[in-house]
Order: structure tokens, then C-alpha cells, then sequence
């Protein structure tokens, strides 16, 4: 009886430490929030009063992906591709957890579905800083959260965390899937995982730093064997649920790859991307001069021995990568190894923190302009 | 992990293996029909829904309008329109296809308007209706129309137009990263008209 009481307790206790952290974490959390919300809010008003036609409404600002996501919500899945000039374009590129949630904050709450949507990235905006700084303390220490907060509160594309689109869930549940890989808790990986792969195509990648981790640890020849193999068999599951469902509702279980023709989406080769990108100049250099940052992170995370965050990296940047170079920035400074990186690059170089947040700072409130203006290239 | 906690863990672990492979299955065979197989999967088209014309098979298809004429259901294998018609590119598939609504039987005459592109230069261009090819050399880069003869035995509703020699366009050392055309293009088609009959006496403009 003693010894359950103790199991439980000592369960309860690490469970307490692994959602709380030090106090301060939640606390610092928080404050970023409020400063990342009054950033987006503040040059919201200056984009209002330069360019007129600023959204006012909550669920006003929910366009682009987000309307997308307000399909799903609204109406479900399409039974055949109705939009674009072409008519060929569907809802199914769309991967269902995000707009999952959103149904059940509309149901509870009772509002529109933008509101929703906004809404629901807002939660989960402040769950992923949460996560982050977390992860941050336990593998960069203490002295690197307020470098951390200030990234997180100045990243350059921000923005999406504010506006009904996915990344803000996609970080939160990629920051507890490293967090649970690096403390050994494989089915909370595996299960955070399978989550993460019904977020986004790229969450799946996981496994491949599950795989890393398993082997370093030594423990899938040890008596946590069982828990190892079932997490890893655990990652997928979102993505082949969303798959199956394709194929019944659809016909084609690969349909949300498919459909990336309808945004001339076509397989090509990444480095090319990057090359082309390069040689063009404007808005296509500064794309791809981030995803050769990203590149250059995993290379270097590689080379620190933090082989299971630069391969997912590696495998997160090239998969969009392969298909062009639009939305690159927003896919790279949302991904937690790229963010952990940067905070471990900066950790003792003061020089360089400040010149990558004030690189982090222009760029947040300029790209939060822009979006507000609707220029497409913030898409 | 106690007994029943592993037997719970293995039988999660068959169940997952079991949906896993299900899914791949799936993969391999998805339930779509010719048209959503060829834009979406096999992306031999770059025509979804394309705007339609009236036109019989005598009268042909004009390759130099937009969209399709009523009596072909599906092109494959060809790229984009253009003003003066369309090229046929290897990159989407080795050849060009035309899917019928109404399936071809008896004698046939086949007529196509089309020129060459360089690669093609004095290459044959072979020709298929219903397991039947014949070939025509394409000589020069003038457009010519070429004719052939078909006697089919059994219904056929697919006519194949497959280039000796297609090859990428643009020549190397002209590379130019904003026009990255990469198309494999082999024939300029313009016209063909499919008509009862054999050729003799058929006139075509």
C-alpha cells in the first residue's frame, strides 16, 4: 500500500514539474503573451491609420489560411475542388486538428467562426510559449529565458499566432514532444506527436528524432522496450487517421498532397528553390536566404551533438522547401529547433542577441504591418 | 510494465501496425476517376474542368482555342495552351492522349495539323488508336498536315500521339532562373480531325 502511495506520489510529483517547471516559467509565459498581443495590437492601429481598412473584429482578421481553416470548420471537408479561377482547388491541404478545436471553442463559446479560429491560435499561442520556455530552460538553462522571451515576443513572423492560423499549435505540441523526448517520457512523445502530425505534414517527421533519441538512450533494448516501440508506432496516427479519412470522403488518401497543384505547388529540388530564390532578389532572396539559415542551423545543431533537433530541422525545412519558397519564413521561425537554436547561439554573445532581436524586432513589426496592409507576400 | 500492462501494449501496437498498413494500401489504390487521376495524381494534364466548345470529330480540335472540343473527354501528356496550339511534353507523359467520348470503330482517318520541334527534326511520330501505330517523319519546323489510315477491329476510344525525340527546349548555357521552362517538348500540335472513312479524296485545311 506504502509503496503504490509512493508510486503515485512520485508520479504526481513529476508530472507537476513537467507541466509547471520553476514557477517563473508559466509567469514569463504569460507576460510574453501580453506583450506579444500588445505588439500585433499596436501596429495594428499604425497599419490602420496609414493604409485604412484594419480589421476591427476579432474575427475580421481571420483571412488567407485561416479562411481555409473557416471551411473546415464551418462545413466540413469538400467532396470535390470548387476554388480558384480553375475550380481546382479544396480544403483537403488542410490537415483537421487545428480546425478540430476550433469547432469545440465556437460550440463553447457560442461565436463566429473566425472569432474561433482566431481565438483558439490565441490559446494556444500563450500554451506554446509556455512549452517553449520550458524546453528552453531545460536544455539552454536558466540563464537563457530572457533571450527565449524576447524571441518569442519579437519573432519576425509572429504575426500567425495572432491570426487563426496553425503554427501557434504547431510549436506548442513540437515544444512538448521535445520536451517529453529529452525526459524519456515516450508516450507522451508519441501521443504529442501523433497530434502534431495531424496539425501539420512536417510533424510527422518527429519520429526520426524519436528514432535518434531512442538509440542514444540505449532504452529500446532495456525494460522501457515496450513504451519506446509503442510511442514510435504512436507518431503517425493523426496523419493516417486524416489519410483514411481522405480516402472515404474522397477517394484519395494522399488528396491534401494532390491538391497543392491548385497553389502551384509542384515537387522540385529544395537546393534549387534556394538557388533560384537567391538569383531572383526581392522577396524570393529574403525567402530563401531564411531557409539556407535554417539549413545552416540544423548543420550547426548537428554539430553540438543535437542530432535529434537537426535532423527534424533538416526534414521540416526540405519538405516545404521542395515545393517552393513561398511561406518559408513563417515555416522556419516557427519551428522549435530553429528558435532553440537561436537562443543557444545567443546564450553568451550579448552582441549577438541584440542584433538578432533587433534583426527579430524591425522585422515582427514590419511583416505585422504588411499583413494588416494584406500584402500577399506574408502569406 | 506489469503482464496485462505489455499484453495492452502489444495488442496497440498490432492494431497500429494493422491501420498503418491499411493506409498504405490505400495509398496505392485510390478510388478517382480518370480525370482527377490524370491532373491531380499523374499530373499528365494541366486542364481541370476546361472550358468546352462545339465541334464533331470532323471538324477536329483546334488546339489553337482554349479548352476542349465536346466529343474528347480528357487530354493528357500536352502542355499548356498557346495562341498557335500546344506542345506535347514528355515531362507530363511520354505521349499525348486524347480520351473520346465515343469510341472509334471500322475505318478511320487521322489527320494532324503539327510541327516539329528541333530535337524532332526528321524523327518519326508515332500514332495509336487501338493497339494500331503507324509513324510519320516530321521533316521540318513548318506546320504540314499527315494523314493515316486505320481499320480498327475492336471499339477504341484512346488516340496516342507519341514524339521519337522530345527534349527540354531551352538550350544549355541560355539558363535563365526566371524562365525555368523545363518542358520536354517534341511535337507542335494545331489541329486533327478524325473522320469516318480512309484518307482518299479528304481535303484539310
Amino acid at each position: 500500500m506504502r509503496a503504490e502511495f509512493d508510486k503515485v506520489s512520485n508520479w504526481s510529483r513529476k508530472s507537476r514539474t513537467f507541466l509547471l517547471g520553476r514557477g517563473y516559467v508559466p509567469l514569463l509565459a504569460v507576460v510574453c503573451f501580453l506583450l506579444s498581443s500588445l505588439l500585433v495590437v499596436s501596429f495594428t492601429r499604425l497599419a490602420g491609420a496609414e493604409f485604412g481598412s484594419v480589421p476591427g473584429a476579432t474575427g475580421e482578421r481571420c483571412k488567407w489560411d485561416c479562411g481555409w481553416y473557416a471551411t473546415i470548420v464551418d462545413g466540413g471537408y469538400d467532396k470535390a475542388p470548387h476554388a480558384h479561377p480553375k475550380g481546382d482547388a479544396a480544403n483537403w491541404a488542410f490537415f483537421p486538428l487545428f480546425p478540430a478545436v476550433a469547432s469545440l471553442t465556437k460550440t463553447f463559446f457560442g461565436v463566429k467562426t473566425g472569432s474561433a479560429l482566431v481565438w483558439t491560435s490565441k490559446l494556444f499561442l500563450l500554451l506554446s510559449f509556455w512549452a517553449f520556455l520550458r524546453l528552453a530552460e531545460r536544455e539552454c538553462g536558466r540563464e537563457s529565458l530572457p533571450f527565449a522571451s524576447a524571441l518569442l515576443v519579437f519573432n519576425p513572423h509572429g504575426i500567425y499566432g495572432h491570426v487563426g492560423y496553425t503554427e501557434p499549435m504547431y510549436l506548442f505540441l513540437c515544444s512538448i514532444s521535445f520536451l517529453a523526448l529529452t525526459e524519456r517520457r515516450w508516450l507522451l512523445a508519441g501521443a504529442a506527436t501523433a497530434a502534431m502530425s495531424a496539425v501539420r505534414l512536417v510533424g510527422v517527421l518527429f519520429l526520426a528524432s524519436y528514432a535518434v533519441q531512442a538509440l542514444r538512450t540505449g532504452e529500446l533494448k532495456g525494460r522501457a522496450a515496450g513504451s519506446v516501440v509503442l510511442g514510435a508506432l504512436l507518431c503517425p496516427l493523426g496523419l493516417a487517421a486524416f489519410m483514411l479519412y481522405l480516402h472515404f470522403h474522397v477517394g484519395d488518401a494522399l488528396a491534401f498532397k494532390h491538391v497543392q497543384v491548385a497553389w502551384d505547388r509542384e515537387v522540385m529540388n529544395p537546393l534549387a528553390a534556394i538557388w533560384n530564390g537567391l538569383a531572383l532578389g526581392g522577396w524570393d532572396r529574403y525567402f530563401a536566404a531564411v531557409a539556407a539559415s535554417s539549413l545552416a542551423m540544423s548543420a550547426w545543431l548537428a554539430y553540438r551533438g543535437k542530432l535529434e533537433y537537426s535532423i527534424f530541422l533538416l526534414g521540416a525545412t526540405l519538405l516545404p522547401l521542395s515545393t517552393g519558397l513561398i511561406s518559408m519564413p513563417r515555416y522556419v521561425f516557427w519551428q522549435v529547433p530553429f528558435l532553440l537554436g537561436l537562443t543557444m547561439l545567443a546564450r553568451h554573445r550579448t552582441g549577438l542577441s541584440f542584433a538578432l532581436l533587433g534583426f527579430a524586432a524591425a522585422m515582427s513589426a514590419f511583416v505585422t504591418v504588411s499583413w494588416f496592409a494584406g500584402r500577399n507576400f506574408v502569406v | 510494465m506489469s503482464s496485462s500492462g505489455k499484453v495492452i501494449s502489444k495488442l496497440l501496437a498490432l492494431a497500429l501496425l494493422l491501420l498503418y498498413g491499411s493506409v498504405l494500401a490505400l495509398v496505392l489504390s485510390p478510388r478517382v476517376n480518370e480525370e482527377y487521376r490524370a491532373y491531380y495524381i499523374d499530373r499528365s494534364t494541366d486542364e481541370w474542368r476546361p472550358v468546352r466548345y462545339s465541334s464533331t470529330p470532323e471538324e477536329g480540335i483546334d488546339f489553337s482555342r482554349n479548352g476542349l472540343p465536346s466529343f474528347v473527354r480528357g487530354l493528357s501528356g500536352v502542355s499548356h495552351h498557346e495562341s498557335w496550339g500546344r506542345w506535347t511534353d514528355a515531362t507530363r507523359r511520354r505521349f499525348a492522349r486524347i480520351d473520346l467520348a465515343e469510341p472509334l470503330t471500322g475505318d478511320v482517318c487521322v489527320s494532324v495539323k503539327m510541327f516539329p520541334a528541333k530535337a524532332q527534326f526528321g524523327k518519326k511520330a508515332h500514332i495509336r488508336i487501338g493497339g494500331i501505330s503507324k509513324s510519320v517523319v516530321t521533316a521540318n519546323s513548318d506546320p504540314a498536315w499527315y494523314s493515316l489510315d486505320f481499320r480498327l477491329s475492336a471499339p477504341s476510344t484512346i488516340l496516342e500521339i507519341e514524339p521519337e525525340s522530345p527534349a527540354v527546349g531551352r538550350l544549355p548555357g541560355t539558363w535563365d532562373p526566371k524562365n525555368p521552362d523545363s518542358r520536354r517538348m517534341g511535337l507542335g500540335l494545331q489541329r486533327i480531325s478524325i473522320a469516318e472513312g480512309n484518307c482518299a479524296g479528304k481535303r484539310f485545311e
